[in-house]
């Protein structure tokens, strides 16, 4: 079976053709995963722009759709279903995904599948890896979200634990406004902070949960997973980067501070504030693991290709012996082929979608 | 020839078949569902009642605004997904385009009515001279607006280097005076009488229930008012007329008119003195 995948939830018009191999252990293949980035369309605002957004995807999904059944070698014909992202995201770019596919499923006379955009990131990791020794503590992290996901057995996914506010990757984004050093954050931060003394600056840690006060048992299985769902693990980064701001303020400097620092101090304050966001997101996340005794860590999404937190991820699973997952980059940041393996997850526990379907901007997994 | 259309750039919107000869049916959609809910669904239903399926269809037809944003962007993205897949072109015209072209093939049918009643008022209300415009509905107290002088066809050389839509205008006799624009009502009455004080005006669109008193105090009764068609079937008759003036899919250009807000932000605010600006983009 082959389908293809849309996406459109955010700044990336995405599409791909993905098909199924018939190898229980390694279920998926992509035959095509194109992407048309509109980064260089939104670095100038320093941020998403909600309106130019969907304004690109229009111009786009026609030739990305084609590409990708170019690239994938099938023609219209050969394709079984559609799968689509539904949610969460942009409205208004959620939209011109959806309509696209929903008319092509239509013309083609094919299913097509619903897909929750973090279950196709959690799904970029089977697509690259096969399955995961389950059970498994998947972190998706990006610019949009921070969510630690339970996953039981494959395609079930329990929430075990989000952000309260800005996602990690919008952190490492405005932390990087903040400095002048573009957008968007992220790769950049990573690269700076390789120069820096990540203990240079004490940045305080967030400690919102109960359990940061009051640690949970060792092990909460064998009860049950849902009585451990009670430990729900959430994160928080919008008191980091104030503390951040507040040093910039500290020595004097306004937004876009870069001149104020030398280089070395940048570096170091990029090294400090990523410091305390890894360990925030590993600590969970590792946590997690133990309370639902996973046999496995995921960590899927934009700010899972940071090299510091792939390198401190693996580090500590082979401390504790558990192997550590992370897509390459290509289906790290948003993508088709993630949503198009979700898809035929989702397809085989018999979920397709009338034509009535609609986006959910806040859809939950 | 089956040509299927559809307009998204208002709530209930609308689609229209045609088929060989004829408009078969234009249908309004449920204003109370949005079209994202609605899509591809009521076209569907239109040609199953029809005997008609997708792939039976030439020509797919979409109005490219301007409009709801939201809307006119899913019946854009609906129709290109029915092309794409169905290896079909797209006819597409602006709402601006087909609301003057019903406000002149309005004036037309009236005029011939007239003369059927022996009356030959021709003298005084020649078409050449009465301008049509368009007058819709824009939100934030604004209306989009265009104003054209209906001419004779405009022969083949002369169309050289233009752009589809400027094709399209000029091919049924409409030359833009006045172009595409988002404004207040007030403020587009004042330029178009500025520029036209002695004409006549046939306007058409959702507006001129409700906003188009600024109209009518610059030009009085010189000014006839019209509520528009669904604009549909406008739509299918037009690229039955000229099925040769498609584009691919790939290629359809909406008619936004209004620029995204954050354009207009940043612009105000390099627009003010130094001292007073804000940091944009935060
Ligand atoms: N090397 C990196 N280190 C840290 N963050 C990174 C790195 N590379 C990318 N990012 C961050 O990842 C985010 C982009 O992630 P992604 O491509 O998944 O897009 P998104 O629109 O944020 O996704 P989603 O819709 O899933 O929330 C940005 O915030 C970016 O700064």
């Amino acid at each position: 079976m082959k389908i293809l995948g849309i996406e459109s939830s955010c700044d990336e018009t995405a599409a791909a053709v993905v098909e199924e191999r018939g190898d229980a252990a390694r279920p998926w293949q992509a035959r095509s995963n194109v992407i048309a980035s509109q980064v260089a369309i939104h670095r100038a605002w320093g941020g998403v722009v909600p309106e130019l957004a969907s304004r690109q995807h229009l111009r786009d999904i026609c030739g990305v759709a084609e590409r990708a059944l170019e690239d994938g070698r099938v023609g219209w014909r050969d394709i079984d279903a559609l799968a689509v992202t539904q949610g969460p995201g942009l409205v208004g770019s959620l939209l011109v995904g959806l309509s696209f596919a929903k008319s092509a499923a239509a013309s083609l006379g094919v299913p097509l599948v619903p897909v929750h955009h973090l279950a196709g990131h959690i799904e970029s990791l089977v697509l690259e890896h096969g399955e995961l020794p389950y059970p498994a503590s998947v972190l998706v992290v990006s610019g949009g979200h921070t969510s630690l996901y339970f996953v039981p057995e494959p395609g079930r996914y329990h929430l075990v634990g989000r952000t309260r506010d800005d996602a990690a990757g919008e952190a490492y984004d405005k932390v990087a406004k903040l400095l002048g050093l573009g957008y968007p954050g992220g790769p950049i931060i990573d690269r700076l902070a390789t120069q820096g003394n990540e203990h240079a600056i004490a940045f305080p840690v967030a400690r919102l949960t109960h359990r940061d006060r009051n640690p949970a048992p060792e092990v909460l299985l064998p009860e049950g997973f849902e009585k451990a769902l009670q430990y729900r693990t959430d994160f928080s980064f919008s008191g980091l980067k104030t503390a951040v701001m507040r040093y910039v303020k500290s020595r004097d400097a306004g937004p876009g501070a870069r001149s104020a620092f030398s280089d070395h101090e940048i570096a170091d304050i990029c090294a400090s504030f990523q410091r305390v966001v890894i360990e925030a997101l590993l600590n969970r996340t590792f946590d997690a693991a133990r309370w639902y005794n996973a046999r496995s860590i995921g960590i899927a999404g934009g700010v899972s290709a940071n090299s510091r937190l792939r390198a401190v991820a693996t580090a500590r699973g082979e401390q504790v012996g558990l192997p550590v997952f992370v897509p390459s980059l290509k289906l790290a940041t948003d993508n088709a082929a993630m949503i198009a393996a979700a898809g035929l997850r989702r397809f085989h526990q018999g979920v397709t979608a009338p034509l009535s379907l609609n986006a959910h901007a806040n859809l939950s997994l | 020839m089956l040509i299927l259309a559809l307009d998204t750039t208002t709530r209930p919107g609308s689609a229209a078949l045609w088929h060989r000869d004829r408009l078969v049916e234009v249908r309004e959609g449920d204003p109370d569902r949005t079209h994202a809910e609605r899509l591809p669904a009521d076209l569907v239903a239109l040609l199953t009642t029809h005997a008609h399926t997708l792939a039976d269809v030439d020509i797919f037809a979409v109005v490219s605004g301007p409009g709801g944003f939201t809307g006119l962007r899913v019946g854009i993205a609906t129709i290109q997904g029915l092309a794409l897949v169905g290896h079909r072109p797209v006819f597409a015209a602006s709402t601006l385009l087909l609301l003057a072209l019903a406000a002149k093939d309005k004036g037309i049918e009236a005029s011939a009515g007239q003369e059927g009643k022996g009356e030959d008022t021709r003298g005084q209300h020649d078409s050449s001279e009465c301008f049509v415009g368009a007058w819709m509905h824009a939100a934030r107290r604004e209306v989009f607006t265009a104003l054209y002088k209906p001419v004779d066809e405009v022969q083949a050389p002369e169309l050289a280097g233009l752009g589809a839509e400027d094709i399209i205008a000029a091919r049924v006799g409409l030359v833009t005076l006045d172009d595409a624009a988002v404004d207040a009502p007030e403020a587009v009455a004042a330029r178009w009488h500025a520029r036209h004080p002695s004409a006549r005006l046939s306007v058409m669109g959702d507006a001129v229930s409700d906003f188009a008193d600024p109209l009518r105090a610059r030009f009085g009764n010189a000014v006839s008012l019209c509520s528009p068609p669904p604009l549909a079937g406008v739509l299918a008759r037009l690229a039955a007329a000229l099925p040769d003036v498609t584009v691919s899919p790939h290629a359809i250009v909406p008619t936004y008119v209004r620029r995204p807000d954050a354009e207009l932000a940043r612009d105000r605010a390099l627009s003010r003195p130094r001292s007073d600006r804000e940091w944009v983009g935060g």
